[in-house]
This record gives structure tokens, C-alpha cells and sequence, in this order.
């Protein structure tokens, strides 16, 4: 079941494969769900350890699949700190004015120590053949490139924000190791710069066609409807209140083939330009599968009023991780790992409940 | 030491801090001992030394040595036999239980169901009874805070002063000081009725928590009889006394943050919105009953008729109609509340 190629000598490109079911899936999902209502959430915690055992547990890489190791117990103390302080956070607000201020200040140094936290925990608890990811990001450049650089937003009027995702990108690859192999982004930030270009480009141009189908399809019509609605403000119109919101549900159509296409261009660039050791790895996702993946698993998702959501990840992880590859010239089975003191998990779940997305 | 029959495990070995795999095959015996043998080792430990990671569907088992060597195996079914066999007491954990829930859909349609019930048995009866008794401890102090505020609010947003004759208002206080002398529970709560006029509410007349009544002009103009304001009286001082005002709060922003901290992660917020908002539009419902109630309770001890109640809710549909579907309304259906008002009479 793996594809290997030979290449030369000392270097054979590998492909992951996500092997999940989603018969399989669909019975965890349920019943981390239902559990956690049962539970008033404290469930939530097992569920998302069960749910990464089984996701992990079906990455496969040379015939061998990752796992995740992390207790429940950690994470449900962490989720119960995380509750707290936000509890205290919005409750403050209510109270005393001079104590929401302080907490939303001191949320600008806790964000960075989430951050740092949080990975450095999900690598220690990410194995493959028994070897950790061990995260070695230092705090002061996380608040460096999480708070500070955001000061040159304003001065350059927005134009440093592709550079600072690059930044931010580089700062969380870059510390990573896997064992002794240092994990590097060799990526520029001329990336992100094209993808913010591109992908704007694209969302106006499909904006345009889209619409202009939609008018010339309809346009007799259309140019009616609008000059009656001008005329007879004060009526509410049935047609023009579909035709209005039909206008608007392709515009979101339009921003999604936008978004997508920089989704994925980020996405092939930014793995295709990591190194572990002496392997690059290669991404190589297709726009047009990609769109066509999202959107029926949106219609899915809809249609089935949530049930298929199980269904729709495993499909996605199927694509995503066979779109990677490896260029092996390291011996994945001469790898050993470096020792990391025990990491707390609160800093994870703080992370989740904040709804501070760092992964890519 | 006795080999059992089927007593062995095929898999991979890993020592610590090195990523070599070693074809292994795992032995244990009746007495808890386990072998693991390699080509070229051999490692001997007791089933109480090793911990072993939770099944999840078919995905690979490890098995991880106090000194950090870890045995990994697909042979998930072998592994649940050696617990079995000669560990039961980790036999029965919350994670051999959680595989077995997972693993069959009839466990799953017996989960369901128990949720469906424990969901409408703590919206219906446990988190209506948390909140009335959270209530019912609010000190009186900060009822009439919270109503201060909310006059305030409605003051600076809705209101301006009353435009009605100075006789009519006093008539109406005088009116007011006798139907609150008629309150067994009047010392609680500090009773008062403040007029105002409004250009958007329209008729209206309803209490705050600490026992405030606000009456707009529209209202008062629609009023021809003492016992008519009685009826009303009656209705809105019921939701002082049952601290329905508070609840209603409590109800709303309680469900809201526990279905977030529940939901949050897997639906929208908008999502929840709507049932959320049916819900609470039950709990509304429930107390314009328990209002009502108190008010046919009130007129039939003080021999009020209900055709008064009658008459003047007739009065204000004419002036303001509502036409709200009953599941989205916060008031039980008009048929509904008159004959419950008309029923007075007849006995």
C-alpha cells in the first residue's frame, strides 16, 4: 500500500496515508458528543484525547502510523484553569472596570506563553516509533512575533501582515524537533505575499463572473425587479429579496474560491519548504479537488444536519495527507530523541478555549 | 511458569530515545509475568510494571515499560485477551467501557436516548429549580439596584414624563395604595408606580424586580374601571413576588453559556441560537401562567369578576394586535388566558 519510488541512492520519496473509516469515526464522534452533554462537558477532554488517538493513530508513514500519547487528566485540568480565568474575565467586566483592564493586559503576555505552551505540549505528546516532537520555541520570541511586531500594522498601513504570518509560520516550524532532527522552514515571505495578491485577485474576478452570469441570466428580469423596488420602496418584494440574497450567497461563493485558493497555496508552498534532517517534504493538494471536496462536504454537512461531519473530516484527511510526501535521505530508523522536562497542558487548553488558532 | 495457549502477541519493539523497530513478540503466563523476545533480546516484566494505552477502534496499541521501552502492536484483540486473561481488574476501566460504547451501535441508540432524556429532565425541572433557588437568595438590596438601573435605562431610551392630568394620576395612586394593601407579602418588596409617556411602547404596564410598576399614558388611557387595573395589578405583581424577572435572566444567560461551553467547539453560536431561544420562550410562557394564576387567584378571593381582565386585554389588542405564532411567543394564546379569566365567574 506505500508508494515508493526510488530515486537515487540515498534519497526515496515516501507518501503519507490517512487510513481512518468513517464507520469508525462516526461511532467516536457520537459518542464523545453525547457523553460530553451527559457530562456538562468535562467529557470534552477524553473526547478530544480519543479523537487524536484515532486521527494519529491512522497517519501512516513507511507502514508505521503516529500516536498520541497526552492523559485526559492533564488536559481536563488544563480546560478546568482555562474556564476559570476566562470565567473571571468576563465576570470582571461586570464588577470592576480597573480588573478587566488589568486581565485584558495581562492577556497580551499570557497569549505568546499559551502559544509556546501548547505546542511544545501537542510535540511532546505526538510520537512516531517512539520518538517525541520536542518543541524548543523561546518565549521571548513568541511574544516578539505574536504582540510586539503587530505595532507595524498601523505604521505600514497593513502591509506587513503577510510578512508577519510568514514570521509567525517560520517561528513555529523552526523550533520544532523530531528526536535530534532539527525541523526547518526554508520557505520566503514573497509566499505569502503573492498568496494575499492572488487570492484577492481571484475572489474579485470570480465575484465578477459569477454575478455577471447571474445577470446575464436573469438580467431581464433582474433590471425590472430593481426598478420596481426603486419605485415602491416601502413594499417588500418576495423576487428581489431572492434575487438580493441569491446575489449574496455567490459572493460568499466567490470569497470562499478566494480564501481556498490561499488556503492551499499556503498550505503546498509552506510544507513543500520544510525540511526534517536531510528529508524535505512535498505538498501538492489541487485547487480544483480541493473546492470540490469543500463544498460537497459542506452540502453534506447541511443536508444531513451535522450527522456527516464525521464523514467530511475523514474524507478531507484522506486528501490532505496523501497529498504529502516525503523526500527521505535521513534513516527514520536511526532517530533518537533529546529529553524535555514534563509540560504542562493547561497552556493547550487555554489555547483551544480562547479559540487561538496556531496550527496551518 | 506454564505457556497458556494463545498467549502471545506479535508486534514491534522500540527502546527508549531510539526509533529502530525490532519484530518482537510479547509472552505472558497466568501469573502475570510477560517476555518480550526479539532476534537478539530478551526483556522479562510483570503485567503491574507496563502501562497500556486505551483501544481506540483499530488503531495501534502501545505499551509502555517503566524504562521507557515501548512495544507496539495492531493485534488489538490480542491484547484485550491478555487483559482479560491476566489483568481483569483493568479489564473494567472508563476506557474498555468507552471502546465498548464505541464499538456498537446498539450501546450508541441506548446513549442516545438516555441523553435525549437527561436533557429534557435538566432544561424542565434541574436548571429551573437551580435558578429559582438562586433567586429567591438575591438580597433585596440589589433587586432595587438592578430595577434602578433599568428604569434608568428605559428613561433614557423610551420615556419621557407622564402627559397625563394631575386628578387621573392621583386617582390612579390612590388606586394603586389600595391594591397593594391588599398584598400579603407587601413588606418584602418596596412597591411603587412611576407614570411615563412614550411615543414607541405604546399601552403598556409592567413591574420590576424590587417591585417598581411602570405605566405608560397609552395604558392608563385605556383603563374605565378600578377593578380592571386590579387584574393587571394582580398579573404583574406575581412576577415580582415569584422573582420571575431575575429568573428570566438567569434562565437566559445561564442556558446560553452552558450550551456554549458545551456546543462551542462543534456548532455555531447561531446555531444554538434558535433552540435556545425556544427554550426560554417556554420558560416565558410558564410564567405568564403562573402570573395569570396569581391573578384569577386574586380576583376570585377579592370578588373581582374576570370579564374585567376580559374587557381590558380586548381594549389593548384592538389598540396593539399581535399576531405571534404560540411556539415563539412569550404569552400563553389569548383564547387560552380569557377563558381561563372567564372561568372565574362561573363559579
Amino acid at each position: 500500500m506505500e508508494s515508493i519510488e526510488q530515486t537515487n541512492t540515498d534519497s526515496k520519496i515516501i507518501s503519507f496515508h490517512f487510513t481512518g473509516k468513517a464507520s469508525e469515526y462516526f461511532k467516536i464522534w457520537i459518542v464523545n458528543g453525547l457523553l460530553t452533554v451527559l457530562t456538562l462537558g468535562i467529557y470534552s477532554a477524553w473526547a478530544k484525547v480519543r479523537t487524536n488517538r484515532y486521527m494519529y493513530g491512522n497517519i501512516y508513514l513507511d507502514n508505521e502510523p503516529f500516536a498520541y500519547t497526552a492523559l485526559p487528566v492533564n488536559i481536563l485540568k488544563g480546560r478546568l484553569l482555562a474556564l476559570g480565568f476566562f470565567i473571571m474575565y468576563s465576570l470582571s467586566g461586570q464588577y470592576s472596570q480597573t480588573l478587566y483592564i488589568i486581565l485584558t493586559v495581562s492577556l497580551l503576555p499570557i497569549i505568546p506563553w499559551v502559544i509556546v505552551n501548547s505546542l511544545r505540549f501537542r510535540g511532546k505528546y505526538t510520537l512516531y516509533r517512539n520518538i517525541p516532537f520536542i518543541y524548543k520555541g523561546d518565549y521571548l520570541d513568541a511574544f516578539k512575533y505574536f504582540i510586539l511586531i503587530y505595532i507595524w500594522v498601523p505604521l505600514t498601513l497593513g502591509i506587513i501582515i503577510p510578512y508577519i504570518y510568514y514570521k509567525q509560520k517560520a517561528y513555529i516550524i523552526n523550533n520544532l524537533y523530531f528526536g535530534i532532527l532539527p525541523v526547518k522552514y526554508k520557505g520566503k515571505a514573497s509566499t505569502f505575499y503573492i498568496a494575499f495578491i492572488a487570492s484577492t485577485i481571484i475572489t474579485l474576478l470570480s465575484a465578477g463572473v459569477i454575478v455577471g452570469i447571474a445577470m446575464a441570466l436573469g438580467s431581464s428580469g433582474f433590471f425590472e425587479l430593481l426598478k420596481n423596488n426603486i419605485e415602491h420602496a416601502a413594499s417588500i418584494n418576495v423576487p428581489i429579496i431572492a434575487t438580493v440574497s441569491g446575489i449574496y450567497v455567490l459572493l460568499i461563493i466567490s470569497f470562499f474560491i478566494g480564501s481556498a485558493f490561499y488556503k492551499i497555496f499556503i498550505l503546498n508552498n509552506v510544507i513543500s519548504s520544510i525540511y526534517c534532517g536531510q528529508s524535505q517534504l512535498s505538498c501538492s493538494m489541487d485547487y480544483i479537488k480541493y473546492i470540490s471536496i469543500f463544498l460537497t462536504n459542506a452540502l453534506a454537512i447541511i443536508f444531513s444536519l451535522g450527522l456527516a461531519i464525521p464523514w467530511a473530516r475523514i474524507r478531507y484527511n484522506k486528501y490532505f495527507y496523501s497529498s504529502i510526501s516525503i523526500s527521505l535521505k535521513d534513516n527514520l530508523d536511526e532517530i533518537t530523541s533529546i529529553d524535555e522536562k514534563d509540560i504542562k497542558s493547561f497552556a493547550e487548553e487555554l489555547g483551544g478555549f480562547l479559540d487561538l488558532d496556531i496550527g496551518f | 511458569m506454564t505457556l497458556t495457549s494463545g498467549s502471545n502477541i506479535t508486534g514491534t519493539l522500540y527502546n527508549k530515545g531510539i526509533s529502530t523497530p525490532h519484530t518482537a513478540t510479547l509472552y505472558y503466563f497466568d501469573n502475570g509475568d510477560i517476555i518480550i523476545e526479539t532476534e537478539s533480546t530478551t526483556k522479562k516484566l510483570h503485567i503491574s510494571s507496563i502501562s497500556i494505552s486505551p483501544r481506540v477502534a483499530n488503531t495501534q496499541r502501545q505499551i509502555i515499560m517503566p524504562d521507557g521501552d515501548m512495544f507496539t502492536t495492531h493485534d488489538n484483540n490480542a491484547v484485550d485477551a491478555m487483559i482479560a486473561k491476566i489483568s481483569p481488574q483493568q479489564k473494567n476501566t472508563i476506557q474498555s467501557l468507552l471502546y465498548y460504547l464505541e464499538s456498537h451501535i446498539s450501546a450508541i441508540a441506548a446513549l442516545i436516548v438516555v441523553s435525549i432524556i437527561a436533557v429534557f429532565i435538566f432544561i424542565k425541572f434541574i436548571f429551573p429549580a437551580i435558578v429559582t433557588h438562586i433567586a429567591f437568595s438575591i438580597p433585596t438590596s440589589t433587586l432595587h439596584l438592578i430595577s434602578e438601573k433599568t428604569v434608568e435605562y428605559l428613561d433614557n431610551q423610551f420615556f419621557t414624563t407622564t402627559q397625563l392630568p394631575q386628578a387621573r394620576i392621583l386617582t390612579i395612586n390612590a388606586q394603586f395604595k389600595e391594591f397593594i394593601a391588599t398584598i400579603p407579602d407587601k413588606d418584602n418588596y418596596t412597591f411603587t408606580l412611576y407614570f411615563r409617556h412614550s411615543n414607541f411602547i405604546g399601552p403598556n404596564a409592567f413591574a420590576l424586580p424590587d417591585g417598581t410598576f411602570i405605566i405608560t399614558d397609552d395604558f392608563v388611557k385605556l383603563i374605565q374601571h378600578k377593578q380592571e387595573l386590579f387584574t393587571i395589578l394582580a398579573h404583574e405583581t406575581a412576577h415580582v413576588v415569584y422573582r420571575h424577572g431575575v429568573r428570566n435572566i438567569l434562565l437566559n444567560s445561564g442556558l446560553l453559556v452552558i450550551a456554549i461551553a458545551i456546543f462551542g467547539d462543534v456548532v455555531s453560536t447561531t446555531t444554538i441560537g434558535l433552540p435556545l431561544l425556544l427554550i426560554h420562550n417556554g420558560y416565558s410562557r410558564e410564567f405568564e401562567r403562573q402570573a395569570d394564576a396569581f391573578a384569577i387567584n386574586y380576583c376570585k378571593k377579592n370578588h373581582i369578576s374576570g370579564k374585567h381582565f376580559v374587557n381590558l386585554y380586548k381594549r389593548l389588542q384592538q389598540k396593539a394586535p399581535t399576531n405571534i405564532p404560540s411556539l415563539l411567543s412569550t404569552h400563553p394564546s389569548d383564547e387560552e388566558r380569557l377563558s381561563s379569566f372567564m372561568a372565574i365567574d362561573n363559579k
